[in-house]
Parts: structure tokens; sequence; C-alpha cells
């Protein structure tokens, strides 16, 4: 009886295990498809360059209210590079600032702004900052 | 309430004396547990970790999450002796390693956990002072990605106020604050873990802690993988 109590904690232990590792795997795969399509989207601003001279970058500079922590930082990178024709993002913890650099012609600084406001942040006056 | 509005509205406070300035360095902390993302998985994986202690080792789980606390403290008073250089753990680089080290130390207590009730008395006695160095050192890497940004704005704050000299106890009551709630849940966590202490509810408690761990250790994978 107690060698089988002991290998039924030792298989649900390693399927709990199991179901762990699967789920980082899934998640690490949705990770990798945001990295690759960041990628695709850095390499369309140099054909857009070359083939398209109305398509234009923007950057800009958004105060940002209520980060607390890094979890903060890794929510709003990852909420903001989802956005289609965002080409980079740097959000400082220390500054309270978020940077962007984005594709004009896709999505502006004040959508971005609306979009750190809908995930609970403060968003202040936005500054363009020139290349 | 952010904390930012909070210390925007009770900073004029602090120039009155070092009570209310202390008092509003203990509450912001208290408001800065309140707002984190962290606190609901760190204050889950404390009350597991409690609670599993509880059951394995039929000793009270208080002091573990007081060694958490005491991190938690303890690294806010070492952050507000270095005010200084409070940027440097401010930077996406190291809160990407700050991600995967919580993630693996919860991982970990994930595994303490679960292996707690398949040990013996006397290696569960062994275990017991190094679960106490662990917890405090869980507590002090917490503290380090969740704490240092809110300190940066207290102690901004209260050298706009003119109160620059106490900057270090402005950090240490900060700390105390911070790290309260987590107290109050391991109290309760241990209380009602002695409530439930009927040996048919102990298995299930062990494994349910070991299982919110685990959440947390994945919450974290997650922070991680959002750097990437």
């Amino acid at each position: 009886m107690r060698k089988r109590v002991r290998k039924f904690s030792l298989i649900s232990f390693v399927s709990e295990i199991a179901v762990v590792l699967v789920a980082v795997f899934l998640w690490s795969f949705s990770a990798n498809a945001a990295t690759t399509k960041e990628q695709q989207s850095d390499k369309k601003p140099a054909q857009a360059n070359t083939t398209d001279s109305a398509q234009l970058f923007g950057s800009a500079k958004i105060p940002v209210e209520g980060m607390s922590c890094m979890s903060c930082v890794a929510a709003l990178k990852k909420a903001i590079r989802g956005m289609d024709g965002v080409t980079k993002v740097e959000v400082s913890l220390a500054d309270r600032n978020v940077k962007v650099e984005y594709l004009t012609s896709k999505v502006t600084a004040q959508t971005i702004a609306q979009k750190i406001n809908d995930l609970g942040y403060k968003t202040g006056s936005i500054e363009a900052v020139g290349k | 309430m952010t904390l930012d509005a909070f210390l925007h509205q009770f900073a004029a406070q602090m120039p009155h004396g070092l009570f209310w300035a202390f008092g509003i360095a203990f509450v912001a902390g208290i408001l800065a547990s309140a707002v984190c993302p962290c606190t609901l998985p760190m204050g889950l994986g404390m009350a597991s970790v409690v609670g599993s202690y509880e059951t394995s080792q039929k000793k009270s789980g208080f002091p573990i999450a007081l060694s958490f606390f005491l991190g938690i403290v303890i690294n806010l008073t070492v952050l507000g002796a270095l005010a200084g250089r409070l940027g440097e753990v401010l930077t996406e680089a190291f809160g990407q390693y700050w991600a995967l080290g919580m993630a693996v130390l919860s991982l970990l207590a994930a595994v303490v956990a679960f292996i707690g009730p398949q040990l013996k008395v006397a290696q569960l006695e062994s275990l017991r002072r190094p679960g106490l160095a662990g917890a405090f050192v869980y507590g002090f890497i917490f503290s380090l990605g969740t704490s240092a940004a809110p300190l940066l704005l207290l102690l901004t704050v209260a050298a706009a106020q003119g109160k620059t000299e106490s900057g270090l106890i402005l950090a240490i009551f900060f700390g105390l604050g911070r790290g309260f709630p987590f107290l109050l849940i391991g109290l309760f966590a241990g209380i009602v873990t002695k409530l439930t202490a009927l040996s048919v509810w102990r298995r299930t408690i062990q494994g349910a802690s070991a299982l919110s761990l685990l959440v947390v250790s994945v919450y974290y994978v997650r922070v991680y993988l959002a750097f990437v």
C-alpha cells in the first residue's frame, strides 16, 4: 500500500512538472511568434524606405504613471510590441516613460498612449522625439 | 489610487514632522504592495510556503513569513542606503534576469513543498534553518525587482520636500509597509492550516501548495519571456 501511495505521488509530481513544461513551451512558442513578427516589422521599415517615401517613421516619448515593478515593464513592452506598426519599444522604470518608434502610416503616438491607458496606466503629454 | 497620486496628495505633510514622514512612507509601502501586480502571485506563493511548512514540519509557519518580510525590509534598507545607485536595478536587462531568478526560486520552493511529506522527521529538521534562510533570500530578491521604482519615487518626492537627510529611515518604514501584507498573509495562512490540521487535508494542502508555487514560477517565466 505504501509503495502504491509513493508511486502515485511520484506519478502525480512528474505529471505536474510535465504540465508546467508544456505550458512554458507553448508560451515560449507564442513569444517566439511575437519576436518573429517584430523581426518582420523591423525589416519592413527598410523596405518601406526604399519602396515608398510616403511611409514615414515616428518616434515619441510617453510619460507613464503607475509602473511599479518589472512585471509592469514586461506587460507594457509585450502589449506595445504587439501593436501593428510599432518597430521599437523601450520602457524605462527609472524615468517612468516609454519610448516608441513606429510607422506613422499604421499607428499614431496617441493610439499607443491609449493602449497604455487601457492597460490601467496613466499617460502624460506625448513628446515627439526627432531622429 | 496610484502611488504617484498618493505621494503627490500627502507629500506636503512630510515637512510637518518625522512622525508624518515615516507614517506616509509606511502607508506608501502598503499601497505599493496593493498596486503591484506581483503581490497576488507572491502572496499566493507565501501562503503556500507557510501552509506547506505547517503541515510537513508540524511547526509554526509564521517564522517563514517573518523571514520573507525581513528579506523585504533589509533589501529596502540597502536600497535606501544606496539610493544613488537605484538606476542600476531599474534597467530592462536587470529585470529580465530578475524574473528568471524568481521563476527558478519559485520552482525550487515548489519542489521542496512537494517532497516535504516524503522526508523523514530528522531530514525535515535539518531543512528548517535553510527554509528560514531561503525565505529571507526569496523576500530579498522579490523586493529587488518590485520595490526599487516605488522607493525611488518616494525618495524623489521626499527630496522635493526637503527631507533628504532621513532617506534611509524613510526606506526602512517603506520596507515595513511593503512587507506588511505578506506578513499578514503568512499569519492568516498559518491559522487556516492549523484549523485544517486533520490528516485527510494535509496531503491536499501540500499538493495545492506545490501547485500554487508552480503557478508562481510560470508567472515569472512569462515575465522573463516578455523581455526576450
